[in-house]
């Protein structure tokens, strides 16, 4: 569905990020100054453009509200735990607290692939637990226009549909909108790795 | 609901808890007292009952107001002067109390449900604990669904004391009120999992202190820090150092530099913070005790149930209720101790007649004791009744288990520890208060899954003794640290029986099942990478750690010991599901996160084909 030239921050990009530690930390700015810019502006006019944060996963592009969103965090020791379903990949810690890291790859029923340098843990918060993301890459803070936003098609879908609840029209890619939640959920019948 | 009200109803649902917990307690000290103590106790009941009418009233609640109406209205039954009328009143006015409590739960979870339903947690994982309980046999009527209207209850009891029961249940308004669905603990009468506990402000203002104490010390370290770089803080320091040494007329052999003394000064901040943090740590822990009094208060209702429809007569005797223990904790061990004193009534304190003819008084003792003793709560169970027949067991052993002798008992093993055997029962008839042989090995099991013990000691017809100690606090964990194949793990120590020096010529294979030839025992070796897959071969050298939990026993094989530290356990999130053999995790000091094992389960991972050779 999209190509390398249009996904903006290429292996050789995040290569560079590795080596400049402020990137990421302006990047966790950037997500901050939109969660107090969207808050401040609870009061105003009711259709606001909501603020979402995209990234990439096996060479397509979703994306996170940013509510949910605390922290992104580089790929550090991840301790195994053993037993645990497949998708979790282990657990690590975050300032004294320990978070479980999930591959969102394996979550959304996609193939096992390589990690690179440029891979992420989006650190999210919600009803009390905090859980690590793995993605491949993050791309973006973006504002999303609520008349873009459509039902996501059937076809693409099948293994995901759990997950992805829309789909966002950008001019020439198509954004798979997740919702936190449902990626969040225990289920019961988890398979075991 | 508005959430004002719902503050008020949860006030209102915990004080109503207390007074009927008060109005219970003045019914079953009400046999032993005399006259004037008796009329007390009415006057007692009566304005606890009073007060909850009035509560209820305020509060909208018809339903119990009317409840309370009744009850007080019913409170002179107790003035009857014989001893049988007394506890027909008291049986009486205790099934209300019952249908008091079914109504405060009902209304509980209709407050929690709200409060989960606005800012809900997760969606829930199932409760175990809640269908264990559901199949644990051994719990009895007393555990059954507070549902327990008087009808059912009335059929459960044994036709001696339905003989007894004079007033008619249905006396008694029942309301509509959704009774089902309850857990053992609650119908024991204390509320574990009402998420609320009661803090003196007194430990909230230490803490406060405590808190300022270390943002002070946090100063004090960031300067000693910057101290170096800050030149003037550095002289300031310096000349500060300097005008003490020499007033103190010290040796002035340390350097002039400042760099020296710039970390003493650190190490001196760090070292005070480090004592302020492990301070606030012990308070905070504090904050999570309880005394063990709320515990013990449900116990005296099921010695008055169980004696009664044993047709015995047993007097409780408390010790050491304001024993502190972990609330986290409080579930095990009030599902222990119930098991536990209704054992005592049931198996060991003999009938008054059987009693009378062995020269003891008609009236059995049960007696509880706690203590913290060496950091951790332990409490003694002990009757005066007929002992353990050790004999029948073993006799039983063989029928249940046909490769008994296999397993035959060894010197120095402790002959009662098949008692806590699944399929062990001391009774013929197994009923449905105890007697089928699961509550005691189920009561071990619980209580070994939170790093406790229990052990019995008995006398044939002298009396038998439970002992059940529980750790001091379950957020901080006594541990052998373990590696295998570059992994770290924690073992609870609690569960460690030995560890030792893998030697090859301890080790056999029976039935394709490596063993370790220990203490003339036969022990099944677990290699720790073989059970969590980061090894396809079993080590033939390294450790070998026996662990004996829920009455089996393990030789866990790693490749080294790496010492014993506390540890703080961090619980793992529900996502990672219930990993076999894994009870949580733990940060060490490195930072490293590092998974906690849990015997329990760890025992049950079967064990791989023994050493190749």
């Amino acid at each position: 569905m999209s190509d390398a030239k249009q996904t903006p921050p290429s292996g050789s990009d995040s290569e560079r990020d590795a080596d400049h530690p402020e990137r990421i930390y302006a990047f966790a700015d950037a997500i901050e100054a939109e969660r107090e810019r969207s808050t401040d502006s609870e009061a105003g006019p009711a259709p606001r453009p909501e603020t979402w944060v995209s990234f990439e996963i096996d060479r397509e592009i979703y994306a996170l509200p940013v509510e949910p969103v605390k922290e992104v965090l580089r790929v550090t020791e991840i301790t195994r735990v053993p037993h645990a379903p497949n998708p979790v990949r282990g657990v690590t810690q975050l300032r004294g607290r320990v978070i479980p890291v999930v591959d969102l790859a394996l979550r959304l029923g996609l193939p096992e692939r390589q990690q690179d340098q440029g891979n992420r843990i989006l650190v999210v918060g919600s009803k009390g637990r905090l859980i690590g993301l793995l993605v491949d890459r993050v791309h973006q803070v973006m504002q999303l226009d609520r008349n873009r936003v459509q039902a996501p098609p059937d076809d693409v879908m099948t293994s995901r549909s759990d997950f992805v609840t829309a789909v966002y029209h950008l001019a020439d890619r198509l954004i798979l909108m997740l919702d936190v939640d449902r990626v969040l959920v225990i289920r019961e019948a988890q398979d075991v790795a | 609901m508005d959430p004002a009200f719902r503050e008020l109803l949860a006030d209102f649902l915990s004080e109503g808890f207390e007074r009927t917990d008060a109005v219970e307690h003045h019914l079953l000290a009400m046999p032993s007292e005399d006259i004037e103590g008796r009329r007390e106790g009415v006057i007692a009941i009566k304005r606890q009952l009073h007060t909850l009418k009035g509560n209820a009233g305020m509060m909208g609640l018809g339903d119990l107001q009317q409840l309370a109406h009744t009850l007080e209205d019913r409170v002179e039954v107790l003035d009857a002067e014989d001893r049988d009328g007394l506890a027909t009143g008291i049986d009486s006015l205790l099934q209300g109390v019952d249908q008091m409590r079914a109504h405060l739960r009902s209304l509980t979870r209709e407050e929690t449900a709200e409060e989960t339903d606005r800012d809900s947690d997760l969606p829930a994982p199932p409760d175990e604990r809640a269908e264990e309980n559901a199949k644990d046999p051994g719990s009895n009527a007393l555990s059954q669904t507070p549902g327990a209207d008087a009808r059912s209850k009335a059929a459960q009891r044994s036709p001696a004391e339905r003989g007894q029961d004079a007033p008619s249940p249905n006396a008694i308004p029942t309301s509509g009120l959704d009774q089902e669905g309850d857990d053992g603990v609650q119908a024991l009468g204390f509320r574990a999992s009402d998420g609320r506990i009661r803090i003196p402000y007194a430990k909230i203002d230490e803490l406060v202190e405590l808190q300022a104490e270390a943002l002070v010390l946090r100063t004090r370290l960031a300067e000693a820090i910057n101290a170096g770089t800050d030149v003037a803080t550095a002289l300031r320091i310096s000349t500060l150092r300097q005008a003490r040494r020499t007033a103190g007329g010290g040796d002035g052999s340390s350097s002039a530099d400042g760099e020296p003394e710039r970390w003493e000064n650190v190490s001196d901040a760090w070292q005070a913070l480090e004592k302020s943090l492990d301070r606030m740590q012990d308070r905070i822990i504090d904050l999570g005790m309880v005394p063990l009094e709320g515990l013990f208060r449900p116990l005296g209702r099921i010695v008055h149930d169980e004696s009664r429809r044993e047709g015995k007569r047993v007097e409780l005797k408390v010790r050491g209720g304001e024993t502190p223990i972990d609330k986290a904790l409080l579930e095990v061990a009030g599902e222990a101790l119930g098991h536990l004193v209704r054992n005592a009534i049931i198996h060991g304190i003999e009938t008054p007649d059987v009693r009378t003819a062995r020269g003891k008084p008609p009236i059995g003792a049960v007696d509880l004791k706690a203590a913290v003793v060496s950091g951790e709560v332990r409490i003694e169970v002990a009757d005066d009744g007929g002992g353990v027949d050790l004999e029948a067991i073993e006799r039983q052993m063989v029928d249940h288990h046909p490769d008994a002798t296999a397993r035959a008992m060894t010197p120095g093993d402790d002959p009662f520890a098949v008692v806590f055997e699944a399929g062990i029962t001391s009774r013929g008839d197994a009923d449905m208060s105890a007697g089928r042989g699961v509550g005691l090995s189920a009561v071990k099991a619980s209580v070994e899954r939170v790093g406790g013990r229990v052990e019995l000691r008995s006398v044939a017809g002298k009396g038998t003794s439970f002992q059940l100690a529980l750790p001091l606090t379950t957020t901080i964990l006594r541990s052998l640290l373990l590696r295998a194949d570059q992994e770290t793990y924690a073992l609870p120590l609690s569960a460690v029986t030995e560890s030792l020096h893998l030697d090859t010529s301890a080790l056999h294979t029976v039935n394709q099942t490596g063993v370790l030839r220990w203490r003339g025992r036969v022990v099944p070796l677990l290699d720790l990478g073989l059970a969590f897959e980061t090894t396809d071969t079993m080590r033939e050298e390294g450790f070998a750690i026996v662990i004996e939990t829920g009455g089996r026993a393990r030789a866990l094989v790693v490749d080294d010991i790496a010492g014993i530290r506390d540890i703080v356990v961090k619980s793992l999130d529900p996502i990672v599901g219930h990993p076999v053999g894994i009870s949580g995790s733990t940060i060490l000091g490195d930072g490293r996160v590092i998974m906690i094992l849990d015997p329990v389960t760890l025992a049950t991972i079967p064990s791989a084909t023994g050493p190749a050779s």
